[in-house]
Order: C-alpha cells, then structure tokens, then sequence
C-alpha cells in the first residue's frame, strides 16, 4: 500500500536519515531507490537534488521539534523536472511520546498551478491586447502561449476568444482606414472647391470691375462715336470741298492745256523766224565777206595809184631839175612840171585818203563780220533755245493732260470717299447704338456678379464648415492607431 | 612831207648865174630830208633823181661809203650822207622809199649819188632868206653854207622852218678826188 500509493512518500528516523522511500518518491525525484536509502532527508537540499525554488508554510523540522503535522508548499526542480508540491510532514511518536519516524508525503499540484497560471498569463495577455485597442491602438497582436497537455484546453478557448476579437479589430481597422482615406479625399476635395471658389470669387470679382469696365469704357467709346461721327461730318464737307476744288483744277488744266498749245504753236513759229533769221544772217554775212575782199582789191588800186603818184612826182622832180638848168628855155617846162608834180601830189594825197577810207571800212566790215559770227550764234543759241521752249511746251501740255487726268481720277476718288464716308457714318450708328447696348450688358453684368458673389460667398461658408467637419472627423479617428 | 609838198611854190628861176657859193637875188636848191631836218644842195649841182636800188657793198672803206649801183650801164658810188653828217639812223623810213641824188658829174670825177630820207622838191629862195652869219656853223668840216628860211602859215600864224643848206662839194671832196 506504501509502495504504489500515488502520493509521493518517505519515512525518516528522527536524525533524518530516509529509511523508506516509495516509487513516486523515487519518480519524483529522478533517484534510485538505493540512491536514496541511507541519506538524510537535508542532504537533498544541500547536495542540490532537489532546489527549492519557492518554499513556504512550516517545515519538517517544524514537524520534529513541535512533534505536530505541518504543512507547507514547495516548488522545486528535480531531475525529473519542476514540480508544485503540497508537503505534509507528520511525526510519528510513540508511547512515550518520543519520535520514532518522521512520516513526508509530496502531492504533487504542479498541473492545476500550471493551469491557473497559464489562465493567468494568458488573460494578462488578452487583457493588454484589449486594453491597447481601448487606447486606440490597433496594431497589437497577441500570440497565445503554446501549451502543453495541462493547459491544452484552456489554449484552445483562448485561441477562440483571441481570434473572435481579432477579427472585430481587423474590421475597424478597416473601416478607420476607410473613413480616414475618404476624410482625406474629403478635405482636399474641400481645399479644391475652396480654391477653386476663391478663383470664382476672384473671377466674379473681376467681372465686376471688368463689367464696371466696360461701362465705363462704353461711355468712352460712345464719346468716341460721336467725335467720329463729327469728324464724318467734317470729312463730308471736306470732300465736297476737295470735289469742288477738283472741278476747278480740271477747269484750269483745261486752260493751260490750251494756252501751252497756243505756245508751243507760237515757239513753232518762232523757231521757224530763227531758221529764217540764221539764213539771212549767213546770207549778209557773205555780202559782208565780198565786201572785205572787194575792199582788199580796192586797196590794191590804191597801192597801185600811190605808186605811180610817186613815180610822177619822180619825174616831176627831175623835169623840174632839167628845166631849171635849162635857164630860161626851160621856164615853161618848169611850170608844167612843177603842175605835174601838184597833181602827182594831189593823187598820191586822194590815194592815202582812199586807204584811210579803205582802213576805216575794213575796220566797219571787221566788226560787222564780228557782229555777225556773235548775231550767228546768237541766232544759233536763240534756235536751241526756242526748240527747247517747244520741247518744254510740249513737256507742259503733257504734265497737264496728267493733272487732268490725276484730277479726275482724284474726283472719283473723292466720290467714292463721299460715298465710303456716308457708310462709315451709318456704320458709326449702329456702333452707337452697340455700344448703348454693351454699357447696358455691362450694367446687367456687373450686377449678376454681384449676386454671384453673394451666392460664392455662401459656398465658401458651407465648404469651410465641410472641411472642419472631415477635419474633426479625421482627428478623432487619430486616436486609432492602425499601423 | 605831202604838206611840204603842197607848201612848194613855183619860183620861176630869175637870173640864173652859175657859180655857186655866190651871193645872188636868188639861189636855186634841191630840198631832201635826213632824218628829221631839212636839207638843202645847190641844183646845179644835181643831175637827176631815182629810186632806191640794191646796193652793192664794197670791202674796205669807211663806213658812209655805202657801195656801189649799176646806174643804166655806168657804176655809181653810193654816199650814206646820214652816216657823212653823223646824223643819228632815227628815221623810221624804209631803204626802199628812200631817194637817190645823183649829182651832176662836173663836179666829180666819178659818178656819185648820195643816199637820202626823201627829196621833196626844188626850191627857189630870194637871198635875204638865206642866213650865212651864223658862226657856229660856218665851221669847215660842216660844210653848211647857210640857213634858209622858209616862212610857213600854219594856222594863221607865221613860222620859218629852218632848212640847212649843205656844200655837197667840199662835204665829197675826198672821195671825189679818188
């Protein structure tokens, strides 16, 4: 009964010397029977063979000097392994009440404290898990300790409460996710729509002042389209006047266009008296050319004349000498002599009065034959000149002619400017009227912008008031902690 | 010289007595023209005048001795008469219209002719024009024998002009005698 009893024991002797030990002792402690025969129930403690990992209640020795049961729990390792002891020490005294033996069992607990502190842990565990996901966080993750036969039962059930709360995270981490992303989207669609409400804003701002603008400019314009029609106006009678002015130059031209016919007639004419006079001129220029050589033949006479007057005075001279020695016989001679030598004179006298009449001529003719090479080309000049006029004239009727014609083309220009102006002072109505209807837009405009301001205005309060909204949303989704 | 011309008036030679160099009534002259003075010679002493004609130079003789002509078939010596006076060669006068006196031979015995300006006519003077006083010219180697005075109306007004009567003799004796 001692030997197979489950529970683990062993009798001492009161110097504590183990004197019988059963099989569970033996198991428990990982020793041979004779191994532990004989020994002293301290030398398990202090030759290791069992360490006292925890230790607590009264001990054996307790047992011994109090001569009682004692109780105590121990923990401690043994060849065999860690085991949870509830030690029962009974001293076994007799009649004289004098201990005999000491009487140890070991009931072995180890597997219900491994249970209990497997549950423990393992709900320390869970309880942390649960406790970080209560604070946001979401990313924590609990493996359940691997278990061994003691605890196997209590693994699976732990595993089951483990993977049911997993899966409700894993679902809010979704869903957290979801809304986070779509707050996301959320606030930059709203910073979109802000901006993009702040260009419209800008933009019917803009309009505004540009419609404002436009007024203002309309009205300008609409000054402008007067003056231009004024200046139509003017134009209009510029033209009538160019028109007029253009009949008057047509008219002119007409004149001249005669007058340098008439002389260009009478240069004709003119040149046709010049050949003439060229003619005569030459013609008297050669009279005046027989004259000289004429006149050169004269003097020749009177060279001739002047000689013999010189002979007969000679011979005068010498009858003179002859009749004076002649005396008185020769007295009539003398005086004829003497009248031969008066008459020789006399001639020889007409003779050089002939050849000073003859210089002076010559002197006459040389000065008309001057006169006449100058009249000469004079005439000469006065001919080219006169064809030039004619040339000129021609010149003239011809610039003329493209006066008129200038004139005319300048007439219907002006008429078709008369006409284009007429147009154009249509053209400037309707314009004017345009324009009216532009400021009017304008006016219309700029108070459409208005109202559409107004209106962005609002949008822009709801759109801001969006934003903070996924903003909150967003912070308070912060706490969670996904990844 | 036609204005002198015109001036010479017909004297009929009245007592016509030879021997020059003699006082008379009235003397009997050739006018001719050196240069710009009147000269006169003796007409007695004349034979004739010609024209000028080419002279023929001689070699070595003085220089008045102009050459020699061929006068119708007789050789003539040519005097210079201006070059014999030492009267300057101022005249303007062209040797062609110059005249040549051929003198009368009786009172050479070769046949001379002396070269003059021109000979403008023969005059006959009554002997109170003729002035033989004057010292300063009756000298010898001038041979001037007189001056005559020939009154002249120019304008109303009485001038002489002044005419230098010449010894043609004694002015050629030397080379008459060769």
């Amino acid at each position: 009964m001692f030997e197979k009893n489950p529970l683990a024991q062993a009798v001492m002797d009161p110097t504590l010397q183990i004197v019988m030990v059963n099989d569970a002792f033996c198991t428990l402690l990982g020793y041979s029977r004779d191994r532990l025969l004989g020994i002293k129930f301290t030398d398990l403690r202090s030759q290791g063979m069992m360490k006292y990992l925890k230790d607590s209640g009264e001990s054996v020795m307790d047992a011994i000097n109090g001569k009682r049961i004692t109780t105590g729990e121990s923990t401690g390792e043994t060849l065999s392994g860690l085991h949870v002891m509830l030690r029962t020490n009974i001293p076994i005294l007799d009649e004289k009440n004098e201990l005999r033996y000491v009487y140890v069992t070991y009931n072995e607990i180890t597997s219900h404290v491994k249970v209990q502190q497997y549950m423990e842990h393992e709900v320390t565990g869970l309880w942390e898990l649960v406790s970080k996901v209560e604070h946001g966080d979401l990313t924590g993750r609990y493996e359940v300790t691997k278990p061994d036969e003691d605890t196997r039962k209590m693994y699976e059930q732990i595993v089951k409460i483990r993977d049911g709360f997993r899966t409700v995270v894993s679902s809010l981490k979704t869903n957290i996710i979801d809304v986070d992303k779509k707050m996301l989207d959320l606030t930059s669609t709203a910073a979109n729509a802000t901006s993009s409400i702040g260009d419209a804003s800008k933009s019917v701002n803009q309009i505004a002042k540009n419609a404002g603008k436009v007024s203002e400019n309309a009205e300008k314009a609409s000054q402008g389209v007067d003056q231009i029609a004024k200046a139509m106006q003017d134009m209009s009678a510029a033209v009538e006047e160019i028109t007029a002015s253009m009949e008057n130059v047509s008219g002119l031209s007409k004149e001249t266009n005669d007058l340098s016919r008439n002389g260009a007639e009478l240069a004709g004419k003119a040149e046709k008296s010049m050949v003439e006079i060229s003619e005569s001129s030459e013609k008297v220029f050669e009279i005046v050319s027989d004259v000289e050589k004429q006149m050169g033949e004269i003097s020749k006479i009177v060279i001739l004349i002047r000689e013999l007057a010189s002979q007969t005075n000679l011979l005068a001279l010498n009858a003179a000498i002859e009749a004076a020695r002649a005396g008185d016989a020769g007295r009539g001679f003398a005086v004829v002599a003497t009248e031969v030598k008066s008459l020789a004179q006399e001639s020889r006298n007409s003779a050089e009065r002939i050849e000073e009449m003859i210089g002076n001529l010559k002197k006459s003719t040389q000065n008309a034959s001057a006169a006449m090479a100058s009249s000469k080309s004079l005439v000469d000049q006065g001919g080219k000149m006169v064809t030039e006029t004619v040339q000129s004239f021609k010149s003239i009727a011809s610039a003329v002619e493209k006066v008129a014609k200038s004139a005319s083309e300048v007439a219907a220009a002006t008429q078709e400017q008369a006409a284009t102006t007429e147009e154009i002072t249509a053209s400037v109505a309707e314009v004017a009227s345009l324009v009216e209807m532009t400021a009017k837009e304008a006016g219309d405009a700029a108070a459409a912008a208005e109202e559409s301001s107004a209106a962005i205005d609002e949008i822009s309060r709801m759109v801001a008031t969006v934003n903070s909204v996924a903003v909150e949303a967003m912070e308070a989704n912060k706490k969670f902690k996904v990844n | 010289m036609a204005a002198k011309a015109v001036e010479t008036r017909l004297e009929p030679p009245e007592g016509t007595e030879s021997a020059p160099g003699k006082k008379s009534s009235s003397i009997q002259v050739v006018e001719f023209i050196l240069g710009k003075e009147h000269f006169a010679i003796d007409l007695f002493d004349v034979k004739e005048v010609v024209e000028y004609t080419t002279i023929t130079h001689l070699p070595n003789v003085p220089a008045y001795h102009k050459g020699i002509i061929d006068l119708r078939g007789e050789i003539t010596t040519i005097v210079d008469l201006k070059l014999r006076l030492n009267i300057p060669e101022s005249s303007d006068v062209a040797a062609e219209s110059s005249r040549i006196i051929v003198l009368d031979s009786k009172i050479t015995r070769s046949k001379i002719g002396i070269l003059v300006d021109d000979v403008s006519s023969v005059s006959t003077f009554e002997g109170n024009q003729v002035d033989y006083t004057s010292a300063s010219v009756s000298r010898e180697d001038t041979a001037i024998i007189g001056i005559i005075k020939r009154k002249l109306k120019v304008k109303d007004k009485e001038t002489n002009e002044l005419i230098i009567w010449i010894d043609v003799k004694q002015l050629l004796g030397d080379i008459s005698v060769g």
